[in-house]
């Protein structure tokens, strides 16, 4: 449907599209809101997902390798939490805590709050590839003489690269998507894409935004795309 | 002083619930030990005990006369084989097997030498540059035998090994690891919960029950002489019934819910007794003079070659396999037995 009627020619959103035009795709271009919207919005995925991955690792390890681990349940509940909460609650209590409680400025906050959202997506592939490749590998190693953390880096972590890739680019999706976080925490400076395409959408009702729309569904589908080739999806979220 | 000595070993996983319960294990160079016991009785902790990979609370563990309970894994020199075999995927077969060699910086001959010897010996010529994945199930087990034997430890611990291997080429595969291990003498600890496997390899069994050592002698002895009703029973000694009394003047018999019972010898106080069921027949007419129960047959089930019965008779419930197939469900019929087959069992 939108990319449609991105090719029409009509000044508003009519079904069905008349004519045959590119304007509304170059309008996007041009749209610096846009612009900064997309550049705002990969940055702060690209930040928050690196920083998921960078907690999950760790985290996902301990609670792979140490199953009797005290509170373990406890733990894994609170990882877990942010993907089970409603995102508009979250958001609500992010919006309290992290910017008016703590004050930080609003690019901050956003990275704050996407990095909590996606930590969970993170956190679930990186355990499913630790568990699917087992404990076992790593104790080989150390009885073959090396120590922990070098039968670690050598051994767990090229096996689990697809993980990391994977839970990566998840992230990102995640992020990408994130409305509701993005609605609360954005002020002034940093304005992510869908916030940028509301504001838009209350000035002007053209189909720049079924263009933008379309160009997202090839953007998300392709990213996915390179998710499944890589870990697979369902295997993933699991 | 035996090569490896465990001490009194407690482990405990949580608190109050010992996984070990003061361990004792001593095996002698060379000696292939087989570690015998349903899941959960501790076997395997105590192979991860030996490897370094758990820490006893209490207890002491000695590798050629040194005492190693706090050496980390990585420093002991032992040779494991998992049941998941372990290859590391993204290496090949060659670097899998030089892995613990590249680690202690052996020179790139001596690798090629040792290598090449392990893989000729565990015929495994033509796969060096194969990825785990490529693999059968067999290759990868040998591949993981020839990983960890290639680093020459001093002890080769091995985890269910033929679990994972079809059931058809089970006893091949076992013979191949005793041969390789009789070859490098190597002091092996071999963990299973089969019996067929245990009794097949191991130059003594070891039976472990609920953290302890029950028994561990030679694999007949181990058979034919269980000491326990949990040995006798894991041996398939079915039938074990509660000793009332013992007499030993004149000829020695047990009483069991008031029957006496003809034992061979009563040489030491025992709670119960055993009687294997393939040591037993059934017969209408008994010969004059022999020890017998009489009984009435309430079950009968094929197995092939021969039939297991199961009677009702003045002790309880008996079963007996016999080649005898001529007994139908209802029949009155004696079992016979001969006081030496009638084991007593210390508890």
């Amino acid at each position: 449907m939108p990319l449609l009627i991105s090719f029409s020619t009509s000044e508003s959103i009519n079904f069905p599209p008349q004519g045959f035009t590119l304007r509304w795709f170059a309008n996007v271009f041009n749209y610096e809101s846009f612009m900064n919207g997309f550049m705002a919005s990969s940055s702060i995925a690209l930040v928050s997902s690196l920083s998921a991955i960078a907690i999950s690792l760790p985290s996902s390890y301990v609670l792979y390798r140490h199953k009797g681990l005290r509170m373990k349940g406890l733990m894994e509940s609170l990882f877990t939490l942010p993907m089970l909460m409603p995102e508009i609650v979250l958001s609500y209590m992010l919006l309290l805590f992290v910017y008016q409680a703590l004050r930080v400025v609003s690019l901050l906050s956003l990275i704050l709050g996407h990095t909590l959202v996606v930590m969970p997506f993170g956190m679930r592939v990186i355990y499913a590839s630790l568990a699917n490749l087992g404990v076992d590998i790593e104790d080989a190693a150390v009885s073959l003489g090396k120590d922990r953390l070098g039968a670690f880096l050598e051994i767990v972590l090229p096996n689990i690269k697809h993980g990391f890739v994977g839970g990566f680019l998840m992230c990102f999706m995640v992020s990408f998507n994130a409305v509701s976080i993005s609605l609360f925490l954005s002020y002034g400076e940093a304005v992510p894409l869908p916030i940028a395409m509301l504001n838009y959408l209350q000035i002007r009702y053209d189909p720049t935004l079924a263009a933008l729309s379309a160009m997202l569904v090839v953007f998300t589908v392709g990213l996915s795309a390179v998710v499944e080739k890589t870990v697979g999806l369902v295997s993933g979220v699991r | 002083m035996k090569h490896l000595q465990l001490n009194n070993i407690w482990v405990y996983y949580t608190k109050g619930q010992p996984v070990l319960k003061g361990l004792d294990l001593e095996v002698d160079r060379g000696e292939l030990v087989s570690l015998l016991g349903p899941s959960g009785c501790g076997k395997t902790t105590t192979l991860r005990v030996i490897a370094g990979f758990v820490t006893p609370q209490r207890g002491r563990i000695m590798i050629g006369g040194k005492d190693v309970t706090k050496l980390s894994a990585h420093k002991r020199n032992i040779g494991i084989v998992f049941q998941s075999y372990a290859l590391f995927p993204h290496m090949t077969v060659w670097l899998n097997l030089t892995y613990g060699l590249r680690i202690r910086g052996v020179s790139r001959d001596e690798m090629k030498k040792r290598g090449d010897r392990i893989i000729e010996m565990l015929g495994l010529c033509g796969f060096e540059d194969r990825y785990p994945s490529e693999l059968s199930g067999g290759q990868q087990q040998r591949v993981a035998l020839a990983r960890a034997l290639a680093i020459q430890p001093d002890i080769l611990l091995m985890d269910e090994p033929l679990s994972n291997i079809d059931p058809k080429l089970r006893e091949r595969v076992r013979t191949e690891i005793k041969k390789v291990q009789r070859e490098l003498e190597i002091l092996t600890i071999y963990v299973t919960h089969d019996q067929e496997d245990a009794l097949g390899i191991a130059d003594r069994v070891a039976v472990m029950n609920r953290g302890v050592i029950e028994q561990i002698s030679e694999p007949s002895k181990i058979y034919e002489q269980p000491e326990t009703c949990f040995v006798a029973d894991f041996m398939g000694f079915e039938n074990i019934f509660p000793i009332q009394s013992m007499t030993r003047e004149g000829e020695p018999s047990v009483l069991v819910k008031d029957v006496k019972l003809r034992v061979g010898t009563l040489d030491r106080d025992g709670k119960f007794v055993a009687l294997h069921p393939a040591k037993l027949t059934i017969t209408r007419n008994p010969a004059p003079g022999s020890e017998r129960l009489s009984g009435r047959v309430t079950d009968a089930s094929f197995k092939g070659d021969r039939v297991k019965y199961f009677l009702e008779t003045d002790i309880g419930e008996l079963s007996v396999l016999t080649s005898n197939k001529d007994f139908s469900v209802g029949d009155s019929v004696y079992v016979c037995y001969r006081p030496e087959d009638v084991l007593v069992l210390r508890g």
